[in-house]
């Protein structure tokens, strides 16, 4: 692990792997701003240092589907940190049904969800790490950006979307030292998944389809995660790194 | 700077280690705590030198020659290798030949052609098979990185075949990824241009090339081989547990085609 005393850090999404990905940073020693609309789970993560070599981390509960609310939280979470070096986007909600029965306002839910909040969040992280000259930025996107899941087609229409987004930040953030990059899990066991798996017979046809033989946890996203903030990824940007336990290949 | 031990108390084979990137990769691994098997065809010489850094690092280390191109000197590299450690953990099959001499796709020769696909997609797709194999029969499986390469992105108008038989390194891993899942995972590290001591010497290096790439590169800059080693090593970490038949660029952008 490396030492990310002295990193300054915010994750968008204090779900399941937005929540473990603060919890690995913070243990690596950096400070963590967690934005997320729900307080609760805001609040379950915050902490205060509690020993030698370990981060605190303070909640900015913010509503991520308002341009100005994004722009805001970005800001008063950089201020707090004392400047910002870390930008994780682990935000995301799905609404499983097909396209023909998929009204306006799912499809505006999900897009500002998902795609909304990675542009308005991101922009405004990029600002100061551009200005800074140094920043690591980590989307967390998904296999459902290149699979063609039936019933998905909001969710993989705005991972598909926030991948792109990605890669232009990347190319144009390249000559400030900044890197974007996206991690990709493939079915993740967290709240957002935990109804739908509870359907008769679903967790054994998903897990049929994962050569690793199981679903993901929000444990495998930590280490890619955290490798595409660390020092020896450097010259990685602009990339979507698959942590699927081989879910793409079938 | 203080390197994660990533390795502590593993085996991790690197293949073509006596020089540039391989050298590296068998150093940085040895700075992670792993004892290193550093196989070499030809460079004798440097093979010794990098066995001597893993050495300088408290690390074991074990020299093994073989000629990738054919599959009994690659049997008997994974068995040589399996007789000294008693288990290999991490094999980076980096071997490759680039046709470096080869300026234009005008000078391509068939013979460069089949040497190329011989030694880049039979010998990797054999040592995947090989050491993969015997990972299968381990307790606790094992890791295999393929070195690969952002040529897949864009081709190579002076050699295609260079291009092609990196393409071929990504079929060959998907499917033994899928054949070997879960306890042996296979991926694919694709660097960019790397300013190795080879790279460096080139005459089309010295007359501009580089300055062009560089241009091409967003990050605006060509990283010398040490500096992608930790990399190219994460996807045989623990970290990197979930991620198999996957590829990774490490290129500062240069993959992004319109960029």
């Amino acid at each position: 692990m490396w030492n990310y005393s002295g990193t300054r850090a915010i994750v968008a999404g204090a779900g399941g792997i937005g929540g473990a990905v603060t919890e690995a940073l913070a243990n690596a020693g950096a400070d963590v701003a967690v934005l997320d609309i729900d307080a609760d789970a805001v609040a379950k993560l915050s902490r205060v240092r509690t020993a030698e070599g370990l981060g605190d981390v303070f909640g900015v509960p913010a509503d991520l589907t308002s341009a100005d609310a994004c722009r805001d939280a970005v800001g008063r979470a950089a201020e707090r940190l004392g400047g910002l070096d870390v930008f994780v986007h682990a935000v995301g909600a799905n609404d499983r049904r097909p396209v023909l029965e998929t009204p306006d306002e799912v499809w505006e839910r999900i897009v500002a969800i998902n795609l909304s909040s990675a542009f308005w969040l991101g922009r405004a992280a990029g600002a100061r790490m551009v200005a800074g000259g140094y920043g690591r930025i980590v989307y967390l996107s998904s296999v459902s950006g290149l699979l063609a899941h039936k019933d998905h087609a909001p969710y993989a229409a705005t991972k598909g979307g926030v991948n792109q987004l990605m890669r232009v930040m990347a190319r144009e953030w390249a000559p400030h030292g900044v890197t974007v990059n996206a991690v990709a899990p493939g079915y993740t066991e967290t709240d957002l998944t935990r109804a739908y798996l509870a359907r008769p017979g679903m967790r054994a046809s998903m897990e049929a389809l994962v050569p690793a033989g199981r679903l993901g946890r929000p444990a495998d996203l930590v280490g890619p995660a955290l490798f595409l903030t660390s020092p020896e990824a450097g010259f990685v940007t602009g990339q979507v790194l698959y942590a699927d336990g081989g879910r793409t290949l079938v | 700077m203080t390197f994660p031990q990533r390795f502590t108390g593993s085996t991790v084979l690197v293949t073509g280690a006596g020089t540039g990137f391989g050298a590296e990769i068998a150093v940085r691994a040895a700075q992670e705590g792993a004892d290193v098997a550093v196989h070499y065809r030809s460079s004798r010489a440097g093979a010794e030198a990098t066995a001597e850094r893993v050495k300088a690092l408290g690390r074991k280390a074990f020299v093994v020659q073989a000629d990738i191109s054919e599959h009994d000197q690659i049997k008997r590299l994974a068995d040589e290798v399996w007789n000294h450690f008693g288990r290999l953990d991490v094999a980076v099959n980096n071997v490759g030949d680039v046709a470096r001499e080869q300026m234009s796709w005008r000078d391509i020769t068939e013979e460069s052609i089949d040497h190329v696909l011989a030694v880049d997609i039979k010998g990797t797709l054999l040592c995947t098979h090989e050491f993969g194999a015997r990972m299968l029969e381990q307790e606790g499986g094992g890791a295999i990185v393929n070195i690969g390469s952002t040529v897949v992105a864009r081709g190579s108008a002076r050699a295609p075949q260079y291009a092609a038989a990196k393409y071929g390194i990504i079929g060959l891993t998907k499917s033994y990824a899928q054949a070997f899942a879960p306890a042996v995972r296979v991926n694919v590290f694709a660097p960019g241009f790397i300013e190795t001591e080879a790279t460096l010497g080139r005459t089309d290096w010295k007359n501009g090339r580089g300055d062009k790439l560089r241009e091409l590169t967003p990050m605006g800059r060509i990283p010398g081989p040490a500096e992608l080693a930790g990399a190219a090593l994460f996807l045989a970490t623990e970290d990197a547990h979930h991620i198999t038949g996957g590829f990774l660029i490490a290129d500062g952008g240069y993959n992004m085609i319109g960029a």
